[in-house]
């Protein structure tokens, strides 16, 4: 038997490439996986205990408070102190912006504690004066001797670039880097992940800190490092285990294409098999040689596999690292056990993909499979069980859909959903050829003749056309669900954001503004309207003054989003990044402007700047005379938030008024939800990638079975052209079709996923269509079906009419 | 004299492969077939019989020299424009694989008048309706091909020939694959359509009972004719 699976290989290895194809992607998907996610741990780990070197103790996660008055005991106490924590501040460089929000952090004070690697100019000596990362000077053009503004308003600090910088600990690493003297004014700001200690051994250390903040969390270093090694690594595992989810998916449709080659492969050759047995081959030797057939094609599958993913993951990585050194990749390293488990993988699917269609190949008796194949039949019994088996998933899907949006739960979503799906799948070749006749007089008054024979052709095997478009349905529907619950949950996050960032641009000084402030700022490029808002400064409590403003502002509604909160006669709202140990909710605190005092109760709230809100009769207690202490602005839709920041804040700052920039925070959280829907789409697009191989597999292999056919028709008038166009439109029919199935399918996954999932977490969330992302992918997908028609159909039309019909 | 001729082939070689492995399939025919007439192409296999048929039927092209069909010289022809010409004037009846199994009897033999882009005009449609009623399929014309006997399939293939009108229309081994009975009734068709129809027919056949029914015999031996005949009446 070893020379027939040999000459098999040999004469047939062409027809499996497309499944090869499936395979080797889906194996390539996995070890690029594990090439990006060891770099990326790589990146993540370097380094991440230098901070903490030469340090005794190390305080986990301590508050912004604790945290300065620990820096602040050190220093008494003959000890040393320095912290690992940010405070995200607006940078602009010579006036203009250069990010709305920048990480600032620490330079420890003693040239021997400090972990940053001086590449460029030198240290700070003392206020004014600041360091910079390397990637970020190189992306945002700063260089040694410039002149940097740190955030707005009366906090703003104006400093000197003096150095350049690296971080050998991508965890800790800030873009700018200051002296606790410059950095203390945004303590109430600060985050603060550690706070490294030094004086004295481990346990004078803890000693110390315990006296300083008696409930902080102090570890010693190499505990506190290993910790942070092993939550850094679950972070990435997290990663790694949601994008292999994804090449799962893109496994499952490799299985769904394979399968389909085997199935259409085995048809073709039963007549070979058929004489294998006449010739005294048992059964068991057919199925043998063709279970190592599928074998030695997993295998081949997997070697190649491997090199690709191997090639594709460290060119990717070594692209990204030289290309984007911002993103802090490491080297590459793929272990041996990622090599072999892709391996396996691959192997496996191809076993599995071939199991069935082997049983059915061999289960032929010699003799039918003598005669000309018929095709399947779907009143036969499997039909039948096939039919009932799909009810019943649809049902229980159904089910678990309903009870998903009922009770919310994810589990009941996922279970029903996958039924659902399941059922369609079953119900597939009664359901695919049926929406594709419908489809068929429209492509025969597009193409004609050869438009009608498309469609003709595209039903005639219903099972093998159900499981053509089934790979592509996966994709399709998970792509729509993506995108539809991605449209819908932005829709109801816009609505949420309007609440909580009502106003675009804040311009809010302490002192009054001159009263052409608004006439300058409405000038601006992108600023379509301005209101004054009358206010005065106030002494709230022990902070510092404050402009106080009324919530109601005539005129305000044609710059807000939403409403601001409205506080009651007797409260003030103020920002939540003022309220602290100091100041706390529920507090009543006097509230004075002038000599005149009014006890009222702190309410938290934000979205109008660094200010406090009253309500208007209780604003004109207050201050009768109140003068213009904000300009709220409203910017165009299409406005960037970072230009018109920078032209805000040329205005706002010889004024020493702050910029509140509600612009920034939407754009920033519209680039995440676009971040987090280009990602999954991207990687849903290698299981359309890989069932658009299937597509185009399918059609080479029906274009061999159908060679004399094509030969009759050519003899019987049709253009070589028209063989073509016959061949796209049959393509380009199943690839509609699915899309269109799964586009339907798709909608009714995300109308149950925002009903269950969003509706819950934000009010007044409905089902919001994407039409022109669906349209899109109509559109890709037909145009993507064009293309697999491409190989095949030029196949096809060469066949001379005189050599197809002589073909044996 | 050219006027009553459907076809004529001068001079015609055909050769495939080349260096050592050449085959001469062809080796200079000078034919001509006269129209209404209903001729039999014989010789054993491997006579280069089929090839002379795809030649003349614009099917293939030659290697060397010319053929003409209801006037056409076919070799200055580009295939869309063969193509175009094939399905006006050309109709073919083969062994086997002679219709499309996912078109019903009716739409096979309309589909050359599709594909043409023609309309069903109501002469057409009566020719048609003749044709169909002369080769007996009435009754099958819902039918699959796969619902059909041999010579129930090979009547739907001569209808789909004889529908169009074509100039000639070439057989190739058309009972190949039948019964005696079903052979003498295709035979016995395609003989009436000449006689009653004006039809010219081309067969090319390896039995001399089919060719008994021909009007004209056509002898090929390796590649070249080597005896040509009238069938006595």
């Amino acid at each position: 038997m070893r020379s027939v699976i040999l000459a098999s290989l040999r004469t047939h290895t062409r027809r499996y490439g497309a499944a090869l194809l499936a395979v080797v992607i889906g194996a390539a998907f996995i070890v690029v996986t594990a090439a990006l996610s060891s770099s990326m741990r790589e990146g993540l780990t370097a380094g991440l205990g230098e901070p903490y070197d030469g340090a005794d103790a190390v305080v986990d996660s301590p508050s912004a408070a604790d945290a300065a008055e620990l820096l602040d005991a050190a220093q008494e106490k003959g000890a040393d102190a320095w912290l690992i924590g940010w405070t995200m501040q607006q940078v602009a460089n010579g006036g203009e912006v250069v990010d709305t929000d920048t990480d600032i952090g620490q330079l420890p004070d003693r040239s021997d504690r400090r972990w940053q690697e001086l590449v460029d100019g030198r240290f700070p000596g003392g206020p004014g004066e600041a360091v910079v990362d390397t990637n970020t000077a190189k992306v945002s053009r700063i260089a040694v001797g410039d002149e940097l503004r740190i955030g707005t308003g009366g906090d703003a600090l104006d400093v000197t670039v003096v150095g350049l910088v690296d971080s050998p600990s991508t965890y800790a690493y800030a873009s700018v880097y200051l002296l606790w003297s410059d950095l203390a004014r945004w303590q109430d700001q600060l985050y603060v992940t550690s706070l490294a200690w030094a004086g004295g051994d481990g346990a004078d250390a803890r000693r110390a800190i315990r006296a300083v903040v008696p409930d902080a969390e102090v570890a010693g270093v190499d505990a506190f490092v290993q910790d942070l090694q092993t939550e850094v690594n679950n972070g990435v595992d997290i990663v790694q285990v949601v994008v292999l989810l994804f090449g799962a998916i893109a496994l499952v449709v490799g299985v769904l294409v394979i399968n389909n080659t085997f199935t259409i492969l085995f048809a073709q050759r039963l007549r070979d098999f058929a004489l294998l047995r006449c010739v005294g081959a048992t059964r068991r030797q057919v199925l043998r040689s063709v279970r190592l057939e599928s074998l030695a094609l997993g295998v081949l599958a997997a070697v190649l596999g491997v090199l690709t993913g191997l090639g594709a993951g460290h060119g990717l990585v070594a692209v990204v690292r030289s290309r984007w050194p911002e993103t802090r990749l490491g080297e590459a390293h793929v272990t041996p056990a990622w090599l072999a488990g892709a391996a396996t993988v691959a192997v496996v699917v191809t076993l599995v993909a071939a199991w069935l269609p082997t049983r059915r190949a061999v289960q032929v008796s010699p003799l039918a499979a003598l005669r000309p194949d018929d095709s399947t039949q779907l009143r036969t019994r499997t039909g039948r069980i096939r039919l009932g088996l799909g009810a019943l998933a649809l049902v229980a899907g159904a089910l678990g859909l309903a009870a998903a949006v009922a009770t919310a739960n994810v589990g009941a979503l996922a279970v029903g959903g996958t039924l659902v799906f399941l059922g369609v799948l079953l119900f597939g070749p009664v359901l695919v050829p049926a929406l594709i006749r419908t489809a068929g007089p429209l492509t025969q008054r597009l193409l004609g003749p050869a438009g009608r024979l498309a469609a003709g052709n595209a039903v005639r095997n219903p099972r093998r056309t159900a499981a053509t478009t089934a790979s592509l349905l996966v994709g399709v529907t998970l792509t729509t669900a993506v995108l539809t619950g991605m449209a819908s949950s932005r829709t109801a996050l816009a609505d949420e954001m309007d609440e909580q960032h009502p106003i675009d641009l804040a311009v809010t000084g302490t002192a009054a503004l001159p009263a052409d402030t608004e006439a300058r700022l409405r000038a601006i490029d992108g600023i379509v309207a301005a209101v004054p808002v009358p206010g005065a400064a106030a002494r709230i409590g022990d902070l510092d003054p404050l402009p106080l403003l009324p919530a109601t502002t005539p005129g305000a509604t044609d710059v807000l989003h939403g409403d601001l909160p409205a506080p009651g006669p007797r409260q003030v709202l103020l920002p939540w990044d003022l309220i602290g140990d100091d100041i706390r909710v529920g507090d009543v605190v006097p509230v004075r402007v002038g000599d005149t005092v009014r006890e009222l109760r702190v309410v938290g709230g934000e979205g109008w700047g660094e200010a406090a809100l009253v309500s208007r009769p209780t604003l004109d207690r207050l201050a009768p005379t109140p003068e213009t202490r904000a300009v709220w602005l409203r910017a165009a839709n299409d406005a960037d938030p970072e230009d018109l920041a920078g032209s805000v804040e040329a205005v706002a700052a010889p004024l020493d008024a702050g910029v509140e920039n509600g612009l920034a925070r939407r754009a920033y959280v519209d680039t995440q939800l676009d971040v987090l829907t280009g990602g999954v789409v991207g990687l849903l697009a290698i299981a359309v990638l890989i069932a658009l191989v299937g597509i185009g597999n399918t059609l080479g292999l029906s274009v061999l079975e159908r060679g004399r056919e094509h030969a009759l028709l050519r003899a019987l008038g049709l253009t070589r052209r028209q063989v073509r166009r016959m061949l796209a439109a049959e393509a380009v029919l199943l690839s509609v079709v699915a899309t269109v199935l799964g586009t339907a399918l798709g909608v009714l996954f995300a109308w149950t996923g925002v009903r269950a999932l969003v509706q819950p977490a934000i009010d007044g969330a409905g089902l919001v269509l994407p039409w022109g992302q669906l349209a899109a992918i109509v559109t890709v997908s037909a145009l993507a079906g064009l293309v697999a028609a491409i190989l095949p159909s030029r196949k096809a039309s060469r066949i001379t009419p005189a050599a197809g019909l002589s073909l044996d | 004299m050219t006027s009553q001729l459907a076809a004529s082939a001068r001079g015609l070689t055909k050769s495939f492969g080349r260096g050592d492995t050449v085959v001469h399939a062809l080796r200079g025919v000078d034919l001509d077939l006269p129209a209404g007439r209903f001729t039999a192409i014989m010789g054993p296999s491997g006579s280069g019989k089929s090839t002379l048929m795809h030649c003349l039927a614009g099917l293939d092209q030659p290697t060397s020299g010319s053929v003409h069909v209801a006037g056409q010289a076919l070799e200055s022809l580009g295939d869309d424009a063969l193509t175009r010409f094939r399905r006006d004037n050309v109709g073919f009846v083969f062994q086997a694989f002679n219709l499309l199994p996912m078109l019903t009897a009716e739409q096979n033999i309309w589909l050359p008048t599709e594909l043409a882009g023609r309309d069903r005009d109501p002469a057409l449609q009566r020719r048609f309706v003749a044709i169909v009623e002369t080769l007996g399929l009435a009754q099958r014309l819902g039918h699959r091909p796969a619902e059909l006997s041999g010579g129930q399939q090979q009547r739907v293939a001569i209808a789909r020939a004889l529908l169009a009108g074509p100039a000639i229309v070439f057989a190739d081994e058309p009972t190949g694959n039948l019964d005696s009975t079903s052979s003498a009734e295709v035979l016995s068709l395609l003989r009436q359509s000449v006689r009653e129809l004006g039809q010219t027919v081309v067969m090319v056949t390896h039995e001399i009972e089919a060719a008994r029914y021909a009007d004209d015999i056509v002898v090929l031996a390796d590649g070249r004719i080597t005896e040509r005949r009238e069938v006595a009446a």
